[in-house]
């Protein structure tokens, strides 16, 4: 019989059901066995399927009808409803079809207001690019916002800050990033460069979550979940409010990675603190100290 | 363990994201001095006279990033080895993307995983190990 990769897409014959290597990317897939001969034509997707081999749903390209994703065991065990496709498009990879707006609009609400159905139906093999789009525009449209906030927030620290009791050195650094030119100057490189960042953090998260057992299903599903997990911070210019959302952000990454790579849910969470325990000790511990000599100076 | 080499592809890839890393990285370690900002030093070490598990890795991005390995090795061992996984990970990218070299993936049963992970929390105890006799007990290396 024949199957098609849901990883490369890549159509081959093999004479068995089952766990499985493509011969073609060599990802471990599992392919059905075959129920039934095939009676007609094949159904869209041209001879590309095969006898046995279920009709592939109305999804976008690469799915692999009927061929559950790697982690087979756990998309059995009802991920996701039967019949539900599994490779569908969210809201925001439809956007030709829904217009950029509705289509922007609609992944927002539904990340954020009801993430366990979007992140249960997140397909893990899709193009993570259209991740990085939405969390390039998320961050836009969030630093845009928060401008104002960053700028008047900043001119009350260099009021209150004590310059004077500051180092030389230190000093003439907080004065430089602090000038409203710098701040803006600031956001737009952070913007420009932002899908660096994001390849870099995803590479980086993954990596760690390869070491907790959470990244079965490669690095474009762990992409996917940070892409789509920065929605809350939209709210990044509301006072307040972009605390929460901050907090908000890693709720959902974790929840995400969890979902989309299969996994229970502290492997991600593990993979996301070992860094800040790890390297940031000295931060927390700097912080300890600056407030333990804030207190004894306010004495 | 399974080692399977894909057909030629350019699939950007976790290799890819991390060679990526490697290369931003080295070149801010060789053309920015962060050493010598103002706000930066280990604060641990400062306040406690010892060094902390990331001790001596600014020193190595900045002595790899002028191909000083020895240098970068004093500094930091397992941060060195990292540095040059870093390094060979841009160079395996570049033929990757630039020549469809295909990147292999190694399948690993959970025995070997387990055993996997038990050996990288050692190597870093060792190391920590290592730094701190490097800071606290210079003579004993000078000794032997």
């Amino acid at each position: 019989m024949r199957a098609r990769c849901p990883h490369c897409t890549t159509v081959f014959t093999t004479d068995r059901g089952g766990i499985q290597f493509c011969p073609s990317c060599g990802k471990q897939i599992n392919v059905p066995a075959p129920e039934a001969p095939s009676t007609g034509a094949p159904p869209d997707g041209g001879d590309a399927w095969g006898a046995g081999l279920p009709p592939p749903p109305s999804a976008g390209p690469g799915f692999s009808g009927g061929i559950p994703p790697p982690s087979g065991g756990a998309y059995a065990g009802g991920a996701f409803p039967e019949g539900e496709p599994v490779d569908a498009p969210t809201p925001w990879e439809d956007r030709r079809r829904l217009g950029l707006i509705k289509a922007y609009g609609l992944t927002v609400k539904e990340v954020m207001l009801a993430p366990d159905k979007f992140w249960s139906h997140l397909s893990p093999t899709r193009n993570w690019v259209d991740a990085l789009l939405f969390a390039w525009l998320t961050l836009g449209i969030g630093s845009l916002l928060s401008l104002p906030l960053t700028l008047l927030q900043l001119g009350m620290q260099r009021d209150t800050a004590g310059l004077e009791s500051m180092p030389e050195e230190l000093r003439a650094v907080f004065e430089a990033f602090t000038q409203p030119a710098a701040i803006v100057g600031w956001t737009l490189g952070s913007l420009l460069l932002y899908p660096l960042l994001f390849v870099i953090g995803a590479g980086i998260f993954h990596l760690l979550c390869l070491l907790f057992g959470a990244g079965k299903n490669g690095f474009g599903a762990t992409a996917r979940a940070m892409g789509y997990a920065t929605a809350p911070l939209l709210l990044a210019g509301v006072p307040c409010l972009n605390v929460v959302a901050s907090l908000y952000f890693y709720v959902l990454t974790i929840w995400g990675t969890a979902r989309v790579q299969r996994t229970d849910w502290w492997r991600p969470l593990a993979a996301l603190l070992l860094p800040l325990v790890l390297l940031c000790c000295c931060g927390g511990v700097a912080a300890v100290m600056a407030a333990g000599a804030g207190m004894n100076a306010a004495r | 363990m399974t080692l399977t080499w894909p057909a030629p592809n350019r699939t950007f890839g976790l290799l890819d994201a991390l060679g990526l890393t490697g290369v931003v990285g080295l070149l801010v370690a060789r053309f920015i001095p962060i050493a010598r900002l103002p706000f930066w030093g280990c604060v641990f070490r400062e306040h406690f006279g010892w060094p902390c598990l990331g001790c001596g890795l600014t020193r190595v991005a900045d002595r790899m990033s002028h191909l000083n390995v020895l240098g970068a090795w004093s500094a930091n061992p397992l941060g060195t080895v990292v540095a040059g996984l870093f390094m060979g990970a841009a160079v395996w990218s570049f033929l990757h993307l630039a020549f469809r070299v295909p990147v292999p993936e190694l399948q690993v049963s959970d025995r070997e995983f387990f055993w996997f992970r038990v050996t990288a929390v050692l190597l870093v105890a060792v190391n920590y190990a290592w730094v701190i006799i490097q800071y606290r007990y210079p003579q004993w290396l000078a000794g032997s």
